[in-house]
């Protein structure tokens, strides 16, 4: 019995081929649709993640409570004094770490070599040139001039900050700022290099002087703002517990992981994911109500049929299933050519990608993708994709089915 | 045999109530080939719809073969139109996706019999109402007349106990419909099935061996011929 539904039920779809094509599409536009977008932002959700630890935020960092409690005024006065003690302490633990002086400042150019005269408020990011490779990976996305050296008064740009000052290496900058001590300093530095990271917040706002310079520069020698680490983030809990026993005699210093520091991030990320579900969501909606209304004319059209077959002596539980055949069919057929649209769309993804570098450059979505969005194969969305598509189709067609069978025989065959 | 006794059906119409059937009584004996006769309104598709298990009588009974078929439950109601009944209806209502071969094998298919004796029922039904040839046409690729042989074909292959036919040749030419009454009358005498038949063409009560002819849901005469 069940072949010779599945067989009528397929001959029912053959004859109204249009329509099952448009229906199938419906559901595959859906399919593809989400195995793209999911992809996409995956990826974006891998690379964010990875640029955050490699330029932003390392695996974690210390800093002094007062600091962290007002971290979004950058309060530089609130530093770790005599931070090379405990770099040396995190070193003999065997943990990777570098510290960095955070400062605000407001960046000031003058026309001749630049076109004119300026100035923008920026964040001033004092490096050590060479603890800072242990933790981040900065020098490596020099894209012109050189690294910086110790106690010079330079300064390294991100490309895209250099791009909207129209910066070139050699040319001279001002940077006003205060000392930790409330008295103002204005900084002659020149631009020995340009940086072109895989992070747009650091080409957008990257502007990173000597740390010995800048410690003199702000009153603080030997201070650092935040001191990163960097280690195995497959053994987190020993390396934090490592870590916090280092702190354990000094209460005013924390430590905070990656996680912690990029809060904000993760909170965009979710958000946009739940966004992106939703919207996606809604796709499925639509493909969901294209199958039921489908399934509803198919049903209303065959009233007389379906009156003919009950007359026949087909039991209701055949009709449903052969109309659930029928609908899970479409559903199938529309999954199969979701899957192949979402692989294309994933090639596409993952060999070209879409670069947004242009929007990127003003605009801080949150994800901290430079360049081109790409996106990851991910066979289990692919598989579950496949299933939920299908099972979705016999699910929205429940209803209909359900509503003409309502109906008497007599009733079907005088339809 | 089949007994109908005192079988009355009244049907709502908006506000109003419609007696179709008013206290129908009669006897059918096996191998009759009978019409119901009567202008419209008069309850002929309400008699053959009840008697096919197809409609609720609101009181009476009937008896087909001793067994009171108002007393089934739904899945009982559903095996004996499977087994017992065949239909026959004016527009034909095949499966147009299926064809004329399959739309008859199809009533074998609901009675899950060996596929080798579906084929086998199938083709000498087939070929026994004039169908030979025609067997892979689709029902959109074969004449009104054809069709409803077709339907014909679908109704016996299963050796049913009684076929119901509503209004057999009202959607045919008379010549078409003439020789769709012949079949049936020679398939009758053929197999000994029995055929309960509405009409109201005067050509096509001509055929019947038995005319009950209906009034306003009453029965006003019953000749046998």
């Amino acid at each position: 019995m069940f072949r010779f539904i599945s067989q009528l039920a397929w001959k029912n779809l053959m004859r109204y081929k249009r329509r099952t094509l448009i229906t199938a599409l419906a559901i595959a536009m859906g399919i593809g649709m989400y195995i793209g977008v999911d992809s996409m932002l995956k990826s974006a959700e891998q690379e964010s993640e990875r640029n955050l630890h490699d330029f932003e935020t390392g695996s974690g960092v210390i800093t002094t409570k007062a600091y962290w409690d007002s971290k979004e005024r950058i309060p530089t006065s609130e530093y770790i004094e005599h931070s090379n003690v405990l770099l040396q302490s995190l070193s003999d633990a065997g943990l990777q770490a570098a510290p960095r002086i955070q400062a605000q400042g407001e960046l000031i150019v003058y026309e001749d070599p630049y076109p004119v005269d300026g100035s923008m408020r920026v964040i001033l990011t004092g490096i050590d040139p060479v603890r800072d490779e242990k933790v981040f990976k900065l020098q490596k996305t020099l894209s012109k001039g050189r690294f910086l050296k110790e106690q010079n008064p330079e300064v390294i740009l991100g490309s895209w900050i250099a791009e909207k000052l129209n910066a070139d290496v050699g040319y001279p900058i001002t940077i006003v700022t205060r000392t930790v001590n409330g008295y103002m300093q204005t900084i002659d530095a020149t631009v020995v290099g340009i940086i072109d990271a895989p992070d747009p917040v650091i080409n957008r706002t990257g502007v990173y002087l000597p740390l010995e310079y800048l410690q003199e520069m702000l009153e603080m020698p030997q201070g650092a703002t935040h001191i990163f680490i960097n280690f195995n983030m497959s053994n987190v809990n020993k390396n934090e517990q490592k870590i916090n026993e280092i702190l354990l005699n000094q209460p005013m210093l924390m430590y905070h992981s990656w996680e912690k520091l990029a809060e904000d991030y993760l909170a965009i990320a979710g958000a946009k994911q739940k966004g992106t579900s939703f919207i996606l969501l809604l796709v499925f909606i639509i493909a969901a109500v294209g199958i039921s209304n489908t399934m509803l004319m198919a049903v209303y059209e065959r009233m007389r049929e379906l009156g003919m077959l009950r007359a026949m002596g087909m039991e209701d539980e055949d009709i449903k299933n052969l109309f659930f055949i029928e609908a899970g069919l479409i559903g199938i057929i529309g999954a199969v050519f979701g899957v192949v649209l979402g692989i294309a769309f994933d090639f596409y993804l993952v060999t070209y990608g879409f670069d947004f570098s242009m929007f990127l450059k003003d605009i801080d979505i949150g994800y901290r993708v430079g360049g081109a969005f790409h996106g990851i194969w991910n066979i289990t969305t692919m598989i579950s994709c496949f299933f939920i598509g299908a099972v979705i189709a016999v699910l929205v067609s429940i209803f209909p089915v359900r509503r003409g069978l309502k109906k008497t025989i007599v009733e079907c065959l005088r339809k | 045999m089949i007994t109908i006794d005192a079988l009355v059906k009244t049907y709502r119409e908006g506000e109003s109530e419609v007696h179709a059937l008013r206290g129908v009584s009669l006897e059918i004996k096996p191998g009759e080939f009978t019409a119901i006769a009567g202008p419209s309104g008069s309850g002929k598709t309400t008699l053959l719809n009840i008697i096919g298990l197809l409609d609720d009588a609101d009181s009476g009974k009937i008896l087909i073969d001793g067994r009171d078929i108002q007393t089934f439950s739904g899945k009982e109601r559903a095996r004996f139109r499977r087994e017992k009944l065949g239909f026959v209806f004016q527009t034909f209502n095949l499966i147009p996706v299926l064809t004329a071969y399959e739309n008859v094998a199809l009533a074998l298919n609901l009675l899950q019999i060996s596929a080798k004796e579906i084929e086998s029922r199938t083709i000498a039904i087939l070929h026994e109402v004039g169908l030979k040839g025609a067997e892979n046409r689709l029902p959109s690729k074969l004449s009104g007349g054809q069709q409803q042989r077709v339907a014909i074909a679908r109704a016996l292959v299963k050796r049913p106990l009684l076929v119901l036919a509503d209004e057999p040749t009202a959607n045919l030419d008379s010549v078409t419909g003439e020789e769709i009454m012949k079949l049936m009358l020679e398939l009758n005498k053929k197999h000994g099935t029995t055929f309960i038949f509405s009409t109201h063409d005067p050509m096509v009560m001509l055929y019947a061996t038995r005319l009950i002819k209906l009034h306003d849901g009453l029965i006003v005469s019953d000749e046998r011929r």
